[in-house]
């Protein structure tokens, strides 16, 4: 469609081209208040119950518990305690090189889990020299072995 | 012979004089120097930087800091916490929300942070332990003995979220 304009025969632009650089500054801005208030370490804490004097774990002496006893060389002791159960219920866990193996713990809990399909409640019993990251894996590893009370024992 | 300057016998073309609109100087029809920049590729990163940023503060965040000299262990079954009393173990010092104590003043300290903590509403049942992935439990241990002793029957380990 033909526009004059000024009596002059001509067309009317009807594209237009769109300026980018006041974007450019907004994002700009929104980067730069995003960089200044960026966590890149995710902190978070695992929960655990006292256990041996605790109310609440008290009651724990009389339901069924699993008791993981973590060794100075590596290695975890796994019992099941007050279950009626012919099948055995003490197993041990050797360690590799003074480092426990969580992948064997973690296959052996998944055994426990379907032994005892019940059983929910997990004590940890460390050692004196034992390895405060040793400590929270086993913590994790039990817990994703979907025991959900987990409590750990003073020496 | 007055000596004449080389510049007078001499014409200086301005790219930016040329492109004037007002009084252009120089050859007329003078073949245009400036360089478009193609800003849609800066724009394309820009975007996908600042949705990266925004996922990366979606998630929630615990409220309490960790000093630089601890590296803490990681697990993946941990949670985001808040608002709670915090127990640090820093090179064979403890610290209760940030105050150096001894250990013999352990229990009647964390015994006043739980009387605070009811005070202001809290259930002052939780306590934080933050401490390096290296040391050993017997270092820990006081602590868990002291806090049991006083109330506290909940204990949350700090660490280092990964990713599931």
């Amino acid at each position: 469609m033909m526009v004059s304009s000024n009596g002059k025969s001509g067309r009317r632009r009807m594209n237009f081209d769109l300026n980018l650089v006041p974007f450019i500054d907004v994002l700009s801005t929104c980067i730069c208040f995003l960089l200044l208030t960026a966590v890149f370490m995710q902190l978070g804490t695992v929960n655990v119950r006292q256990a041996m004097g605790d109310g609440a774990a008290s009651s724990a002496k009389e339901q069924p518990t699993m008791w993981l006893r973590l060794a100075s060389d590596g290695g975890i002791h796994v019992s099941v305690k007050n279950v009626k159960s012919s099948r055995a219920s003490e197993f041990l866990v050797r360690g590799n090189r003074q480092t426990p193996d969580f992948d064997r713990l973690d296959r052996s809990l998944k055994v426990v889990k379907q032994t005892y399909p019940t059983l929910a409640t997990a004590l940890i019993l460390p050692a004196a020299e034992s390895r405060y990251a040793d400590l929270i894996q086993l913590m994790d590893t039990v817990k994703r072995g979907q025991f959900a009370q987990v409590g750990i024992a003073p020496l | 012979m007055a000596q004449v300057s080389f510049l007078k016998n001499r014409v200086l073309y301005s790219p930016l004089a040329s492109q004037s609109m007002l009084r252009p100087t120089g050859k007329r029809g003078q073949r245009n120097v400036t360089a478009t920049l193609m800003l849609t590729s800066l724009v394309d990163a820009f975007s996908i930087l600042v949705i990266f940023l925004m996922m990366n503060s979606a998630t929630e965040q615990s409220d309490f800091q960790v000093d630089k000299a601890i590296t803490l262990p990681k697990a993946e079954q941990s949670v985001a916490t808040y608002k709670t009393a915090v127990v640090k173990f820093v090179k064979n010092q403890m610290y209760v929300n940030d105050k150096a104590i001894g250990r013999d003043q352990l229990a009647g300290v964390l015994s006043k942070v739980r009387e605070e903590m009811k005070a202001a509403g809290q259930t002052g049942d939780s306590l934080v332990i933050i401490a390096d992935k290296e040391i050993e439990f017997s270092s820990l241990n006081p602590i868990i003995v002291a806090g049991s002793r006083v109330g506290f029957n909940e204990f949350k380990f700090a660490v280092e979220r990964i990713s599931k």
